[in-house]
């Protein structure tokens, strides 16, 4: 409960430094905003998006998911950074920004699955 | 004197050398025939040596009965539905693991499947999708490993019990005047063990891989193409089998029928010389035979009804493993489907029509196996 007061508030704030920031200057206005969104995406990750990594790890520590159960929250954290960076790129009117970090959230996912696709075709190879 | 001397030796060395090749020959020979030795005693020798050759948890099960009233009382109904439920109930427990497994892999992969719906961007959505499915169709290979294994080695532990089998069907077969059944049944198990090893090491076993990766391709591409590929071939399998065991089932029932029959006439013209020319003892002697063959039957169908046995005992326990190991996957699909995860839900499709062409693989082996010794039971013996 406390958590969500305090996100509540930080971006309450935020909401209010960007109106009064539009009239003098659009650009500080951005500017606010994007620190109230990066304040709060801090403070999610290091609270509850911290704890459910930890419960899920912890969740899946006894079945045969285990090893790769690291490889997935990390892809999963390399999706959500990248598609928020591009979402407030593209709030700023910045699109190729945007597609940029789409991209390079792209190639780090899929350089985050060339070790278990190497480990598919050696099975294959065992197989055959 | 030179040339008496030379045509001597020319006589003599071919004669040495067919002394050294019968010699050599007869230490290959599985079953040798001694002029002391009663025909009945040989068999019954041989079917020994075949039941202390059993590994010894086989060998605990089957019941050693030396009379056909104990063999009748002791391979009931009872017997075998006992052997049935203890093979289920071993299989259960490592059955239930391989569920939970199954069903955790499942939970996880919606659990991701509904945070990557969250990240509201298609494109970074679906290279997730494609990390989480590698996960998963790797996961899946770790836990279904075994599985292949045991098929391999149970068709090893059956080729191995059937080769122990044939020195104790020729034994009888050759105690009891059936020579050419005891060449041509020796020959025919030992040429349809080989073709079964042969045919699952060369051609059935690589076609089970080929379609377990085709099922990961087309789990993790979506392409129902390939998951065509991987159901015709699955049909071309299945229908290439149905095909051998049909063939190999007549041509050992042919065999058997003709050799059995030929050996029957040539028995009872023997018999019907002995009783017409020989004076006052001929038609006693005539009639020892079928005394001997009596007892020859006894031991006959024993060895015949105890290999049968082996083989039921050997099959259960890797096919309950198989089957229970079927149903996990099938429920754990049903449960991907439920949960939303479409591939995942393929991919264990795919796997469990995989189990099921194993079982029937190993149920295709055994079944011959079974029908060769039936043939084995039913022959008459020439004697008789």
């Amino acid at each position: 409960m406390a958590d969500i007061l305090r996100l509540s508030g930080i971006c309450v704030l935020g909401l209010c430094a960007a109106l009064l920031m539009r009239e003098k200057n659009t650009a500080f206005a951005l500017l606010c905003t994007a620190a109230a969104v990066i304040a709060i995406a801090f403070y999610i990750l290091e609270g509850s998006a911290l704890t459910a990594v930890q419960t899920i790890a912890a969740a899946a520590k006894e079945t045969a998911f285990s090893g790769y159960v690291v490889i997935l929250l990390k892809a999963l954290g390399i999706a959500y950074i990248s598609a928020f960076t591009a979402e407030l790129c593209k709030s700023a009117g910045e699109g190729m920004l945007a597609s940029a970090a789409v991209l390079a959230g792209k190639g780090e996912l899929i350089l985050l699955s060339l070790p278990l696709i190497s480990r598919l075709l050696e099975i294959a190879a065992e197989l055959l | 004197m030179k040339t008496k001397r030379r045509v001597f030796i020319l006589l003599l060395l071919p004669m040495l050398l067919l002394i050294c090749t019968v010699s050599s020959a007869a230490e290959d020979m599985p079953y040798q025939f001694h002029f002391d030795e009663k025909p009945e005693e040989a068999a019954d020798g041989a079917y020994e040596t075949y039941i202390d050759g059993l590994p010894p948890e086989i060998r605990q099960q089957v019941e050693d009965a030396g009379e056909a009233g104990d063999a009748i009382e002791k391979y009931s109904v009872s017997y075998f539905l006992s052997l049935v439920k203890n093979a289920i109930s071993d299989a259960l427990l490592p059955g239930f693991k391989t569920l939970s497994v199954l069903m955790g892999m499942v939970i996880l992969a919606s659990v991701f499947r509904m945070l990557s719906k969250t990240v509201k961007n298609g494109s970074l959505e679906t290279v997730f999708s494609l990390c989480c499915l590698l996960c998963m169709a790797l996961t899946l290979y770790e836990v279904q490993k075994s599985v292949f294994a045991l098929v391999q080695s149970m068709l090893d532990l059956l080729s191995s019990t059937m080769m122990m089998m044939v020195p104790v069907m020729e034994a009888v077969y050759l105690s009891s005047g059936n020579i050419t059944s005891a060449a041509v049944s020796g020959t025919g198990i030992n040429l349809m063990i080989t073709f079964i090893q042969t045919l699952y090491a060369d051609v059935l076993s690589p076609c089970v891989s080929v379609c377990f990766l085709l099922s990961i391709t087309a789990a993790v591409s979506g392409n129902r193409g390939v998951s065509f590929m991987a159901g015709a071939l699955r049909g071309i399998v299945t229908g290439a089998l149905v095909l051998i065991m049909t063939i190999m089932t007549f041509v050992l029932s042919m065999q058997s029928g003709i050799a059995s029959a030929a050996d029957t006439f040539a028995a009872k013209t023997i018999k019907f010389a002995l009783g017409s020319y020989l004076p006052i003892i001929g038609g006693t002697v005539a009639d020892s035979f079928s005394m001997v063959s009596g007892s020859l039957g006894v031991i006959k169908q024993v060895a015949g009804v105890t290999g049968i046995v082996v083989i039921v005992i050997v099959m259960l326990s890797p096919l309950a493993s198989l089957f229970v190991n079927r149903l996990a996957l099938g429920m754990t699909g049903a449960v991907a489907g439920v949960l939303g995860c479409d591939r995942e839900q393929a991919l264990f499709r795919e796997t469990g029509s995989l189990c099921t062409l194993l079982l029937a693989i190993a149920i295709a082996a055994a079944v011959m196996y079974i029908f060769a010794l039936s043939l084995f039971c039913k022959a008459s013996l020439a004697y008789g």
